[in-house]
This record gives structure tokens, sequence and C-alpha cells, in this order.
């Protein structure tokens, strides 16, 4: 990494509009490494740099989310589960109808507002996707 | 859709069971190398295992499967793959399956399997293919099942001393339907003499005891009560899971004027 740190990485590349979550994720690397902390937010450690150097293309938000809840204890009132970190939360919703048991099942329709469900507040899954 | 009761519980319900549940998995994490990885939760149906279950798996970030009367090796195999977001090939075969759903296991050996209605497998003589992905991986493996489920692990002479820790459910004591009553009869209070009937009426399990305080919840609302207590309750009925007696209806004449049927 060049003899510079993540945290001075990320404060050039965000300068003053360096948000809390991307602090977080900048000194965890530090701390441990950027692949351990890539693996803690289910991410590649690629996203991990293109993050810290503000340059991700994808969905920013979502990882933002990530972090909050693997590093920041974000939680989330889960309708199936009860009080659930946001990243966990986050894992479930990409899971899809796995036919593993009732909870899943129960998961998967809370998550996607199916079978005369409410959508939970929740999700990020778009509308109509499965 | 009754939605008289607008749900305000979210998850399950802080009952004794569900601390003890939680206290066996952190144990079976936390075990030394050395020691056997398996964990067995076992009681009646209605106990409150399932959810006491559902906490820990939150919790620990557990996998989690429900063995189905239709279950083969395969399904088995592949219902614990794609918990981790994997689709192996449907033509892949059961060794290559296993060593996929180890390997998967083994990712983190600290976030365990948790498979409800084990009793199938045992009967269905799979339980084996468990005790190998527990062994190989190094993962905690907590099995939950109905009462007979430790006698029918004894029979399988490999399982047994495999268990590093044996938890029976637990009835639900007086405390326990406080804590329901308050999750999910919050309307109404429920005096202890009340309380202390609907648990035993429901046999201490939760399940019952959450349909008798629901129950009661619609007899306090249509008679506008804030309290309730054993005398109120008059002659309703308890839920106690007793089916309905037969009637005997070929003793009833089949048709207007004709004559009863012996």
């Amino acid at each position: 990494m060049n003899g510079q740190s993540y945290h001075a990485k990320a404060k050039t590349a965000w300068g003053d509009a360096l948000p809390d979550w991307v602090q977080a994720l900048a000194e965890e690397a530090d701390r441990t490494n950027a692949r351990r902390v890539a693996e803690r937010i289910g991410y590649s450690n690629a996203v991990v740099s293109y993050v810290i150097a503000n340059k991700y293309p994808g969905d920013v938000e979502r990882v933002a989310e990530k972090v909050r809840g693997a590093l920041l204890g974000a939680k989330v009132m889960c309708p199936v589960m009860g009080e659930m970190d946001r990243d966990y939360c986050l894992d479930q919703q990409k899971i899809g109808d796995t036919g593993a048991s009732s909870v899943r099942a129960r998961l998967y329709r809370h998550c996607r507002g199916l079978g005369g469900v409410e959508k939970c507040p929740n999700s990020r899954i778009p509308e109509g996707q499965r | 859709m009754s939605n008289h009761q607008t749900n305000q519980i979210q998850g399950p319900v802080a009952l004794k069971n569900v601390a003890a549940f939680m206290a066996m998995t952190t144990r079976l994490i936390e075990r030394s190398p050395h020691l056997p990885g398996f964990g067995v939760c076992h009681g009646p149906s209605g106990f409150g295992k399932t959810y006491a279950s559902i906490f820990a798996q939150n919790r620990v970030k557990a996998t989690r499967i429900e063995v189905g009367d239709s279950w083969t090796r395969r399904t088995l195999l592949h219902r614990v793959l794609r918990e981790f977001g994997e689709r192996p090939k449907e033509r892949t075969p059961i060794a290559e399956l296993a060593e996929m759903a180890r390997g998967a296991l083994g990712q983190d050996s600290s976030r365990p399997l948790i498979v409800d209605e084990a009793d199938k497998l045992v009967d269905k003589g799979m339980i084996e293919i468990l005790r190998e992905l527990q062994e190989e991986s190094g993962a905690p493996v907590i099995l939950i099942g109905e009462e007979k489920l430790p006698t029918k692990l004894l029979a399988v002479e490999r399982m047994h001393n495999r268990v590093l820790h044996w938890f029976s459910a637990e009835p639900c004591d007086l405390d326990d339907t406080r804590v329901l009553a308050g999750a999910f009869a919050p309307k109404v209070e429920i005096k202890d003499d009340l309380l202390d009937t609907i648990r035993m009426r429901s046999g201490g399990r939760a399940r019952r005891i959450v349909v008798n305080l629901d129950h009661a919840a619609v007899v306090a609302r249509n008679a506008g009560l804030k309290t309730l207590d054993l005398k109120l309750w008059g002659a309703e009925d308890f839920y106690t899971g007793e089916p309905p007696a037969p009637r005997h209806v070929e003793a009833y004449p089949r048709r207007a004027g004709g004559k009863a049927v012996a």
C-alpha cells in the first residue's frame, strides 16, 4: 500500500466529506488488513480499496449499510427474527427461497412483501424483484 | 385475516428456554478443539424449541435447515449449500456435494449449523452424514427434535458420545407465562391466578399458552375489561390441545321421518 495508511488515503480521496463509515472501514483495514475487513463485510478487497479511494462504481449505499452493520453495530428490527445486525439483514435479503427451513420462507416473504405480508421497511430489494 | 391484535411482537420472546439455548450455543462455539461439537435440544412439541433456536440463530449468524419428510441425502446437502448462497448442479455426485458442504461450513467454524426436526434424519438413517460434516468442518451442529431424540441418537453408536451438551427444553413457568402475556396480550392485565391456570391447562406449552392468551385478549376486549382474572374468565374454554370428542352421528336419523340406524 505504498507506505500510506488506508485512513490517510480515505482522507485524501474524500476530503472534508469523509463519512463516518468510510473512516471506520479505513481504520479497520489499517488495524487488520484489507482482505480481513473485506471478508467481514462480505465484499472483495478490491471493493474496499475502491470505496476508500471514493471510486466505487457500484451500489455505495449498500456497502455503507454493510459497514454500519458489521463495524458500527447498526441494528434493525426484523419482523421474523427480532433485533438483527444490519449487515446480516442485508445478507438474508440476498438469499433466495432455498427451501431449507420455514424461517427462510418467512424471511423470503417479508423481505419481498409476498403472500399477503407487508414488505419490510428494511428491505433494499427493488419492487417486483425476486 | 384476523389482524385484531396488531402484531407488535417482533421476533422470539425471551423465555428461559431461549436463554438456555443461547448458553448451549455459546458453549459449543467456544469449546476447545478437542471436544465433540454436537449439541442436542429436545422436548415435546410446543415448548418453544424452534423459537429459542431462531433467537440463537440470529445472534450467532447460524445456518438453519428444517428436515423435510421427503428429503434425501441429496436434498439435505443441496439445502445446506443453498443457504450458503451456492447453487450446486442437479447432477453433482453426493460425495462431491458433501465435500462442498464441508468446505462451506468450515469457512467460519464459529457459525453453527442448526438442524430442526432432526429425528427425521435418524429415522431415515441419514444422521451419519451430519456426523461427517461436523467432524470434518469443525463447525458446531445443533440438533433439535422431539422428546425421544436422545434415545434415538443413543441407538447410533457413533453419535452418542459426540454430543457435548444435552439440553432438554422445559415447560413454561409462571414467569415465562407473564412474559408471554406481556408480548401477546399487552392491552389487558391478566392476574396471576388466571395466568397460572392457563399455564397448567396448556401443559406448560408456550404454543398453547399463546393461543389462550390471544383468547383472553379477545374476551377482555369484548367485555370492555382492562384486567382479567379467573373469576371474570368464568366458564370460557381453555385451549388444551385436546381434539373434540366423537359425536356418534350414526345415532341420529339420516332422513326426515327415517328410522334411527342402530
